[in-house]
């Protein structure tokens, strides 16, 4: 599965907010992920939407965070899956991309 | 006209008003009929004032026009000022300098061009490096039109405001000018006076960047390559105008550049090679004491990824698969952006936006230029972890 589930919570804190960020490119995630956690969020990483679409299965974070762009099932397409299962109607879910053409930010 | 007989109106319904206060019992309510019908007269008259003034000023807006007073025009400068003071150079303040004025004045546009070189044979013909992407696109060969705006802060080197409101502030160094910022009109219509004055506030400063040698460590524009090149800068425009920023069109102005010579090709490599020290610098950012090894981590995995993509690039080439090729791009582009290898971020966003576009009439030459630029940061990435490997 390729995951890489993040340290929990310190006792005494609150616990993080949980995100599971998904992206096919290496440096992408790499640096997504160093950046969320330095800012406190515990990271999930899945690197396409099948395997987030898979985690989400047994899995609730409080923010997805997906790529636009990617192989296989998409971003776009991974959120409209992820909206038809039950209890994700409502979850935020952020698209990351360096698509900058107003289609591709209108369908985001 | 129409502000006289609006005065005239109010006044006529505050003096009814007043009569109607002390008028006997039967003639109030024929007063009070009357300062009504004027106040209404009066708010239809300042309402057709207002209109008369926006359509003069090109408002159409239901905005009241603001304009900017003296106070805070200086303040905008000093702003400007200190943005150009604190970048960390040349190239960096004369961005700063045109984000401030773009969001103070409400700019609809700013492009930052370099002036990389101007023909000795033809005053009217420059080479300019776009401001986008942080000079990192190609030196294009533009002929400039002696009317605009443009032309006239490169020759004149001062501060010019055009008849429809956009301005051009030229940076001189040693009485040759090396850069020039474009404004577009302002939304809100100012006096072309106080543009002026407001802009030239900046142009001493921005000289004493361009003329500072350490300020030019990290801000030599890319060199010429075939085909490369940026002119227009408005990142709100369509998908098809964005490709007209890289490849010259019919109604283009601009000269096409000719097919640089191997010196500039080398030149070209090296330049692709070179990841740039400020990106790397912001990725060390994030792993202060360099415990982690974010920075090694980081270029491996670009490695990693070059790995993967570069076969799936090859293969879409042969075939040519377009919508494999336009994933590879757009994935390249971000990764190696973040690495700092700005000239191959910079050819696979052209790719990718050439084939959103559907015109793939430039992409084999593009094509090329992507492949011999990754392997040049493959090679420095190699250089730069070859020791602790």
């Amino acid at each position: 599965m390729n995951l890489s589930q993040s340290l929990p919570a310190e006792p005494g804190l609150p616990e993080q907010p949980k995100v599971l960020l998904v992206d096919d490119d290496e440096v992408n995630l790499l640096l997504t992920t160093i950046a969320l956690r330095e800012r406190g969020f515990a990271i999930t990483e899945a690197t396409s939407g099948e395997q987030a679409l898979k985690v989400l299965a047994g899995w609730v974070p409080d923010v997805v965070v997906l790529d636009a762009l990617m192989p296989g099932l998409d971003g776009f397409e991974s959120c409209r899956s992820l909206r038809g299962m039950p209890g994700f109607e409502s979850l935020p879910v952020l698209m990351l991309t360096g698509l900058d053409d107003d289609a591709s930010i209108t369908r985001a | 006209m129409l502000s006289h007989l609006c005065r005239l109106s109010f006044w006529l319904a505050a003096l009814a008003a007043a009569l109607a206060l002390m008028a006997p019992p039967q003639l109030g309510p024929w007063l009070t009929g009357m300062a009504c019908l004027a106040t209404v007269f009066a708010w239809g008259l300042w309402r057709a004032g207002l209109a008369r003034t926006r359509r003069e000023r090109g408002q159409d807006s239901g905005a009241a026009p603001a304009g900017f007073g003296a106070p805070a025009l200086l303040e905008i400068g000093l702003r400007a000022g200190r943005a150009i003071v604190a970048a960390a150079s040349f190239d960096a303040a004369l961005l700063e300098a045109g984000k401030v004025f773009k969001c103070e004045l409400g700019l609809r546009d700013v492009r930052a061009l370099r002036i990389a070189h101007a023909r000795a044979d033809s005053a009217d013909i420059a080479e300019v490096v776009d401001g986008r992407d942080a000079f990192c696109s190609a030196a294009r060969r533009v002929r400039l039109d002696p009317t605009s705006t443009l032309a006239r802060a490169v020759m004149l080197g001062q501060v010019v405001v055009g008849p429809e409101g956009g301005a051009a502030l030229p940076v001189q160094v040693d009485g040759r000018t090396v850069a020039v910022l474009e404004l577009g009109a302002p939304v809100v219509p100012m006096a072309a006076a106080a543009f002026g004055d407001l802009l030239a506030l900046a142009q001493a400063p921005l000289s004493r960047r361009g003329s500072h040698p350490a300020a030019r460590v990290s801000a030599e524009p890319a060199p010429a390559q075939p085909g490369g090149g940026a002119l227009h800068d408005n990142a709100r425009r369509a998908p098809p105008t964005r490709m007209a920023m890289t490849f010259p069109r019919a109604d283009d102005p601009s000269t096409p550049t000719p097919p640089c010579d191997s010196d500039a090709a080398d030149a070209a490599r090296t330049a692709a090679g070179r990841l740039d020290p400020a990106a790397l610098a912001k990725l060390s950012e994030l792993d202060p004491g360099g415990a982690n090894q974010l920075v090694r981590r980081v270029l491996s995995a670009f490695c990693a990824s070059a790995a993967r993509l570069m076969p799936q690039f090859e293969a879409a080439r042969a075939g040519p698969e377009l919508a494999a090729l336009r994933y590879v791009s757009h994935t390249l582009k971000s990764s190696s952006a973040s690495i700092g290898a700005l000239a191959l971020a910079q050819t696979c966003s052209e790719v990718e936006n050439l084939i959103r576009s559907a015109d793939t009439r430039q992409l084999a030459p593009l094509l090329d230029t992507l492949s011999v630029q990754m392997a040049d940061v493959l090679r420095e990435i190699d250089a730069m972890l070859g020791p602790q490997a």
